[in-house]
């Protein structure tokens, strides 16, 4: 039978970025994941003249310092992704508007997993990680000194940990019997790649629309931005023809970006915060989505995924220093150091949402006189910037 | 009541309590315990024990040194702390091994019984000892000429336990007045250009790396962190 240090289920940018993270210390894991392998998988395909893809993540400067660590090259980023040097965010009637510097990327998710891949293929990582697609997690034991997992293939292997990546649908958690709290929204993302009249200048927007949040990430061409829309409307934005979006989403970029004046395929999935009761069970540990879903809305879900596991590996890379610790031990300091900073990043994420939800006419007041407010309040302003910089 | 011996029982009780939890794989001294075959195998695979004299230099409570005792070596420990000598030295009463327990620095023993050993073990100290090279001379004085020699360095570290725990009494003895924290990694490089100078030839170099969710300890290739080398002493 086999065995591993440790079992990672869920080959995402969160479980790779773990694999990386344990392998460089020098442990031998097996990653696995019931998409298809990598060169398998759908990257970009040709959107408005390019190769560009609308699913993408905003990485803050402490996922980055990350990745590099991991052997992300550093030019990567400017490469593949968009530096941002600040967002915009106002309110879809005009009546107030908050601008707070930035630092980061926004990336195309397709291209940071090839980074991590492609790290993964250094010889001393290769040899040291074991990767397998199409395979699922179907039933897991475990005792004090090893995690049996049981795959779709039939076979069962034998782990010192086992690490849940498998995002918000995590079959690892339902399988620990860890509940999650979750908060549904009416609300379902729609995203497309859009080209706008006025160039983005590196910055990222959002619009509190009567729909509900409309952002614009910005893309490496200088008119081109991922439009992340979190509506009500959502099926009916889907469904109707591409002049019609575009002149609805023009109604809410025309200040800035001007109007949207190309679009292309459009994608939509569905909205809800949930978070994990506790992330440790045993030898076993949940990270990322697995243990919490936010909405995009602050862009934080990959920032703090990243942060679980940079805390996840220094709980582990620490029992190297006190060896009289058990695992379970650093896995249980683990979930003190992560809980408690992701349910306030989703409390938080949670009450943007609803302040900016309701019609009502009065909270709409209340809200523009307090971004007007809050854009005059330089500390607060900064202290919501290193928030998104991932420096809580 | 006696008074013929001059002991005070709370510190014999001080002593047994150490010496208990010395020699007690599940307490603070674990990790010792979890090395211990490893290096011990290593020695026995390298080098012939039974019959033959043996040297433990830094023996502190006697786990390798019982292990090479029963491996029928006629086996000496030094070290400079009283604490661990005398957990030895208790220890040594349970186990009925005869081992010969001194305290005495590398240095005067080397020049009190020159060419006597036909193995000297000096394992997890070096990188505790202001001057290693010091040590490694003294070694070469005190083997005969093609005798063995392993030397082990651990970065992150048993032994850093055993200095937290045995304190300060063992620090002022090993190391001279006014020096403290001499936990430093010597890199294989420099351990083995020692060596050359004191007419050693190494025969090999193992990394010894500890698993933290297995929790055991493992020879590898890896020598960036612990590792054991063996050496052998040709003068001539």
């Amino acid at each position: 039978m086999a065995r591993y240090d440790f079992v990672i289920a869920g080959a995402g940018l969160v479980g790779l970025s773990a694999a990386l993270a344990l392998t460089r210390q020098g442990l031998k894991g097996l990653i696995f994941d019931h998409g298809l392998a990598p060169s398998a998988a759908s990257g970009a395909t040709q959107v408005l003249g390019l190769d560009r893809s609308p699913r993408v993540s905003a990485i803050n400067p402490a996922s980055v310092k990350f990745l590099t660590q991991l052997g992300v090259a550093p030019a990567f980023f400017d490469q593949a992704g968009c530096s941002v040097s600040g967002m915009t965010v106002w309110d879809g009637d005009g009546s107030g508007e908050l601008s707070l510097p930035s630092a980061g990327y926004i990336i195309e998710n397709h291209r940071l997993l090839n980074a991590l891949f492609n790290a993964l293929g250094q010889p001393s990582i290769a040899e040291a990680l074991t990767q397998q697609f199409e395979v699922g997690i179907v039933d897991l034991q475990q005792d004090d000194e090893t995690v049996s997992i049981t795959l779709t293939t039939g076979e069962t292997i034998q782990s010192g940990l086992l690490i849940g990546a498998d995002g918000s649908a995590s079959r690892t958690r339902d399988l620990l019997g860890i509940q999650s709290v979750a908060w549904r929204y009416d609300q379902t993302a729609l995203v497309c790649v859009s080209e706008t009249a006025l160039p983005h200048q590196g910055i990222a927007r959002q619009s509190f629309t009567p729909e509900g949040p409309l952002a614009f990430l910005p893309l490496p061409e200088p008119n081109h931005s991922v439009l992340v829309w979190s509506s009500t409307q959502a099926q009916a934005q889907l469904h109707c023809s591409e002049k019609e979006f575009a002149a609805m989403a023009s109604v809410h970029s025309a200040r800035p970006l001007g109007p949207v004046t190309a679009i292309g395929a459009r994608a939509v999935f569905p909205l809800q915060q949930q978070h994990a009761i506790r992330y440790a069970k045993g030898r076993s540990v949940l990270v990322g989505d697995a243990a919490h879903s936010i909405h995009p809305l602050a862009g934080q879900g990959l920032n703090l995924g990243f942060a679980d596991v940079v805390s996840l590996s220094q709980a582990i890379e620490n029992l190297r220093l006190d060896q009289r610790q058990s695992l379970s031990e650093a896995l249980r300091r683990y979930e003190a150091q992560r809980r408690p900073v992701n349910l306030r990043m989703t409390a938080a994420t949670d009450l943007l949402k609803r302040v900016f939800d309701p019609p009502s006419p009065l909270l709409r007041l209340a809200r523009s006189t307090g971004m007007r407010w809050l854009q005059n309040q330089t500390r607060l302003k900064q202290a919501l910037s290193l928030a998104a910089a991932g420096h809580l | 009541m006696t008074t013929a011996e001059n002991v005070d029982p709370i510190e014999i009780q001080k002593f047994e309590d150490m010496a208990r939890r010395w020699w007690d794989p599940d307490s603070e001294f674990k990790p010792l315990h979890a090395i211990n075959p490893l290096r011990m195998h290593y020695i026995a695979e390298r080098a012939t024990l039974a019959g033959k004299r043996v040297l433990d230099i830094g023996c502190g409570g006697g786990l390798l040194t019982e292990a090479l005792a029963t491996a029928e070596a006629s086996v000496t420990g030094i070290d400079m702390g009283t604490l661990p000598l005398q957990v030895a030295k208790l220890h040594q009463h349970e186990s009925n091994l005869e081992i010969e327990y001194l305290q005495s620095t590398a240095e005067d023993y080397a020049e009190q019984h020159p060419g006597t050993f036909d193995v000297v073990t000096c394992l997890e100290m070096l990188e505790h000892v202001p001057d290693p090279d010091s040590i490694i001379n003294a070694c070469g004085k005190l083997l005969k000429p093609g005798g063995d020699l392993f030397l082990s360095t651990i970065n992150r570290n048993p032994k850093s336990y055993l200095f937290a725990i045995v304190g300060a009494e063992y620090f002022l003895r090993l190391l001279p007045r006014g020096t403290h924290d001499y936990q430093k990694f010597i890199r294989p490089s420099e351990l083995a250009s020692s060596l050359r100078t004191h007419q050693f030839d190494l025969q090999n170099l193992v990394g010894m790396t500890y698993n933290p969710i297995t929790q055991h300890y493992a020879l590898s290739g890896d020598t960036q962190v612990n590792y054991l080398m063996h050496a052998r002493y040709e003068p001539f």
